[in-house]
């Protein structure tokens, strides 16, 4: 019935996990924006570096918000109970609309930049940027579990 | 207007989980392994802040061999010790 993979791994309370998703958040813009500002062909040793340290802490964050929500947003679906599943889908449907409300706004500042001659990705810069949300769009589930579960009393651990 | 303000409220759910378990000695890992669940789960249910599935519902009821309305009610329950006095005084 309970399998060892099922006991958090790690116990956070709840806000620190929401002080981890922000953080999650700030580092991922960095990275980005290291990426952007430095051009191609142009990174030296040191950016290399400090970027890989930055992506390190960001997937350390991941892990250790996932491992403390029961990693409900991964694996089988026949591991959860029938909570952890509400859960689980709850926390997709916020993912969802908030990856629909990221979208609809692009598509806007797009079509606005389109016509206004605004700042618009060229070339390399597209493929950050693709790469930037995917990495959101991967980590987001898991950040909204974190982010809205309840706090989990101690005597339930 | 009232109808459709009544459908958004959540309706709480009271349950008699802690005491029964805490009368058969049961922690919340045997209890939640006797009916399937993770162990967090039960501390959910038994904190009111989850409301089981009416699969969960019987199962907890058949393993505690009490009918559902026993361990689960739309009211607060009133203590038990409460209700044996009363019956009690009644014979």
């Amino acid at each position: 019935m309970m399998k060892a993979q099922d006991l958090p791994k790690v116990y956070l309370s709840k806000n620190l996990r929401c002080a981890l998703v922000g953080l999650q958040y700030i580092l991922l813009p960095i990275s980005t924006t290291l990426m952007l500002s430095t051009p191609a062909k142009s990174w030296d040793w040191i950016m290399l570096v400090v970027f890989v340290v930055v992506m390190a802490a960001s997937m350390f964050v991941h892990t250790t918000l996932a491992l403390s929500i029961g990693n409900i947003c991964q694996g089988r679906l026949d591991r959860l109970d029938e909570r952890e599943r509400t859960m689980r889908d709850a926390t997709f449907v916020t993912a969802f609309e908030i990856v629909k409300a990221v979208l609809s706004v692009a598509w806007i500042y797009g079509v606005l930049a389109f016509f206004l001659g605004w700042w618009l990705p060229q070339g390399q810069q597209i493929w950050i940027l693709l790469w930037m949300f995917a990495m959101m769009a991967y980590g987001l589930p898991t950040s909204v579990a974190a982010f809205t579960m309840p706090e989990t009393p101690r005597d339930s651990i | 207007m009232t109808a459709k303000r009544n459908t958004k409220e959540k309706m709480v759910i009271y349950n008699r989980l802690p005491v029964l378990r805490a009368e058969r000695g049961l922690s919340r890992q045997e209890l939640a392994d006797a009916v399937g669940v993770n162990f967090q789960t039960v501390g959910y249910l038994e904190r009111g802040d989850y409301t089981p599935s009416l699969e969960l519902a019987f199962k907890l009821s058949e393993y505690f061999g009490l009918p559902v309305e026993a361990i689960f009610s739309n009211r607060p329950f009133k203590p038990l010790s409460e209700q044996m006095y009363k019956k009690t005084e009644v014979r």
